[in-house]
């Protein structure tokens, strides 16, 4: 009765893995294939194998910089993640307090921003911080006076905590939303003895997901701060994210093969950070079981 | 448990034997996708036959597409078996790289010649010399433009407009007169205007970006970029130039960039704007009684303070599939009567000579204007060494126009971060 054709499995199963061969693992593959070629603007179409060269040039020319973009992104996930879980969390159960009530409007509500291309909101949030002219300083200046302002963007420090709330924002999954619908639990103890344990398939994973799409954020940066503000023009940027200084390199300088070795470094480092997480948290043994 | 671990085995058993099939079939993927990428395209489209398709990536915005669709459309109207697809791209360069690499594109790539000798190495773009000749380019564009069409002695494309950025000033705020005549005269008009004007400007223009301060620069005897790859930012011509710009800083928002200082030009707070041909038709549609006027004289090395001249062209994409018929689309756009009468609404600086001839087409202010200051200029090099420096010249400025590094400092930092980008494209 219990006994399911490993093949009926598989057939169930093909479309997605075609899927995601097609869309995931060709150009997994393909970067890895690149990362051993020599391509760049002299050598673009016509590239050949030139080994780990790439992964040499990389670990000899990996300064200061590198690790300064890389401990800022793990920083900047660091500091989005709690956000983003407190303020889902946080809403996702307020949206199913019995006492709430327009429950659908604010659902749309909340699921609109996901609709919106990030181009146009990130363009939209860059007016609002604005130094001189932004929505944000000229509420402020009601409060404060006609010359104070905020340097929401141009400090560094100020435009590393403006993007990672931009980020945290962004990043909220929507999973949080229907896990909390589960359960309607109230009371603290409820809170953390039923909800909390009902929730944690939702979240973990939720977690794990966003957090690998925080530290790859290119769009939100990019397009707010071009990876700014620049205190020099040979040290990264504020919001120079792992992505932000891999988008340069490639498409500035057109070092594909050494970038594409880049990539999988990047990968392997995510990989064990993932893996390691789920295994601190007992997701991996208790799915298992 | 055991029933489990049955289930389990099973699908593992299975999955082993699927990924084998699966392993050969992505194998053999890989293999004819390298074997299409390795053959060479069927020669076709190298007659003239006036049907197919032609799709032309793009950065036309606003009042400039109107009068660009009309000429293609006329085309179509003539040839009803083409059809033109205009594609705009906001991403331009990025898309075309993005494509050259996967061995696709656009048949024709309209964009600023700055791009050619990079496109070229990229193979995004290819020579036309088969379907046109030197003679017919040198009969019908400007010589300078002729050349910018034209990288390592072959045709990559045919030009459309010149262009150059200017002072644009507002009618209506200033007269001509008080115009600042070098560069040590702009700072004291943009102080002693914002003094009589709280909250308006004298001057205003993007003070962050590599292209808008080309005029201060190379009019101070300073240079981004050779064609050898000598880079030029620790020059003396370059860190006064950098100065002239720190002395900016309080006359103009410390916030300023490209759009900021076009809406303060439009809302009729600055009174002057240095800004290029693609920004007039919005000045005309804000309202904007303007005119135009040179840049300053450099007070140091009392030469013309000069701007890179780009040149707008229809470049034949590197995986035309039709290339004659995209060429004659190129041919007609560019021919003098479209030019003459796509001018007249877009005020740009026709690179057809002979449009550029036409009297109805001198009477136009704007192409006076602007030609006036091509007259100045240096040509936008088109050497993909100067990729290597759009971005360390920017974060120069930037440290130096927010105060957190001297000139000096800034441009040092640059200089190596260049070198740096240089040697990496080399």
């Amino acid at each position: 009765m219990y006994r399911v054709r490993a093949l009926t499995t598989l057939s169930y199963l093909s479309p997605m893995i075609i899927g995601v061969g097609l869309i995931s693992l060709y150009p997994i593959l393909y970067n890895v294939y690149i990362s051993v070629t020599n391509q760049n603007l002299y050598h673009f179409r016509h590239y050949t194998f030139v080994g780990l060269t790439n992964y040499q040039s990389l670990l000899k020319t990996v300064d200061g910089d590198f690790f300064i973009v890389l401990l800022r992104t793990f920083l900047f996930v660091a500091i989005c993640i709690p956000l983003f879980l407190g303020l889902g969390m946080l809403t996702a159960l307020a949206l199913n307090h019995p006492a709430i009530r327009f429950k659908a409007f604010w659902r749309v509500a909340l699921i609109v921003p996901w609709a919106v291309p990030s181009y146009i909101t990130a363009l939209v949030w860059k007016f609002f911080f604005n130094g001189e002219f932004g929505t944000f300083n000229q509420l402020y200046r009601l409060v404060a006076g006609p010359h104070a302002g905020l340097p929401w963007l141009s400090d560094p420090n100020w435009a590393f905590a403006s993007i990672v709330l931009l980020g945290a924002l962004q990043s909220i999954p929507t999973d949080l939303y229907e896990a909390a619908a589960v359960d309607g639990a109230t009371a603290w103890r409820q809170f953390w003895r039923i909800t909390i344990p009902l929730l944690r398939p939702a979240i973990l994973p939720a977690t794990v997901l966003s957090a690998i799409l925080t530290f790859n954020t290119l769009n939100t940066a990019y397009l707010i701060t071009t990876g700014g503000p620049f205190i020099s023009a040979a040290k990264p940027g504020a919001t120079e994210f792992v992505m932000v200084y891999a988008f340069r390199e490639a498409f500035q300088l057109f070092n594909f093969g050494y970038i594409a070795a880049f990539a999988v470094v990047i990968f392997f480092m995510l990989f064990g950070v993932t893996l390691g997480s789920l295994r601190f948290s007992g997701l991996v043994r208790e799915e298992a079981r | 448990m055991g029933r489990w671990h049955r289930v389990e085995e099973e699908i593992l058993d299975g999955w082993k034997q699927w990924t084998k099939s699966a392993g050969l079939a992505l194998l053999v993927l890989l293999g004819m996708l390298a074997a299409a990428c390795g053959s060479t395209p069927e020669n076709t489209g190298t007659t003239l036959n006036r049907s197919g398709t032609i799709t032309i990536w793009h950065g036309y915005e606003g009042t400039y597409l109107d009068a660009k669709k009309a000429i293609y459309d006329a085309y179509m109207k003539q040839y009803p078996n083409v059809t033109i697809n205009l594609v705009h791209k906001p991403n331009l360069t990025d898309a075309v790289t993005a494509a050259a690499g996967a061995g696709q594109g656009p048949d024709i790539v309209a964009w600023v010649d700055d791009q050619i000798g990079k496109w070229v190495k990229l193979e995004a773009i290819k020579p036309m010399d088969q379907f046109v000749s030197k003679d017919y380019m040198n009969s019908q564009y400007t010589p300078a433009a002729v050349d910018a069409a034209t990288f390592e002695g072959k045709i990559y494309g045919m030009p459309e407009a010149v262009e150059a950025i200017t002072i644009i000033y507002n009618k209506k705020l200033i007269n001509s007169g008080q115009i600042p005549k070098t560069t040590g005269d702009l700072v004291s008009f943009a102080k002693s205007y914002s003094q009589t004007n709280p909250g308006s400007y004298g001057v205003v223009w993007n003070p962050k970006d590599a292209y808008f301060q080309a005029p201060w620069i190379y009019g101070s005897g300073g240079f981004y970029v050779k064609a050898d790859g000598t880079v030029g930012l620790n020059t003396s011509g370059t860190k006064a130039g950098f100065n002239f710009v720190a002395s900016f800083r309080g006359l103009m928002p410390a916030g300023i960039d490209y759009g900021i200082a076009d809406t303060l030009f439009k809302e009729g707070k600055a009174a002057m704007i240095i800004n290029g041909p693609w920004s007039v038709a919005d000045y005309v549609k804000a309202g904007i009684d303007y005119g135009y006027a040179t840049l300053p004289v450099v007070t140091g090395t009392q030469k013309p303070a000069s701007p890179f001249v780009g040149v707008k062209t229809l470049m034949l994409g590197g995986y035309a599939t039709n290339p004659a018929l995209a060429v004659d689309v190129m041919k007609f756009f560019t021919n003098k009567d479209n030019q003459s009468k796509m001018v007249l609404t877009t005020r740009e600086i026709p690179a057809n000579k002979l449009a550029l001839a036409d009297p109805q087409v001198q009477a136009i202010p704007d192409i006076a204007g602007f030609g006036a200051q091509v007259k100045n200029g240096v040509p936008l090099p088109n050497t993909p060494f100067m990729s290597a420096l759009w971005d360390p010249v920017a974060k120069a400025l930037e440290a130096v126009w927010t105060g957190r590094q001297s000139v000096d400092a800034a441009l040092s930092d640059a200089q190596s971060a260049a070198e740096k980008n240089v040697a990496q494209l080399k």
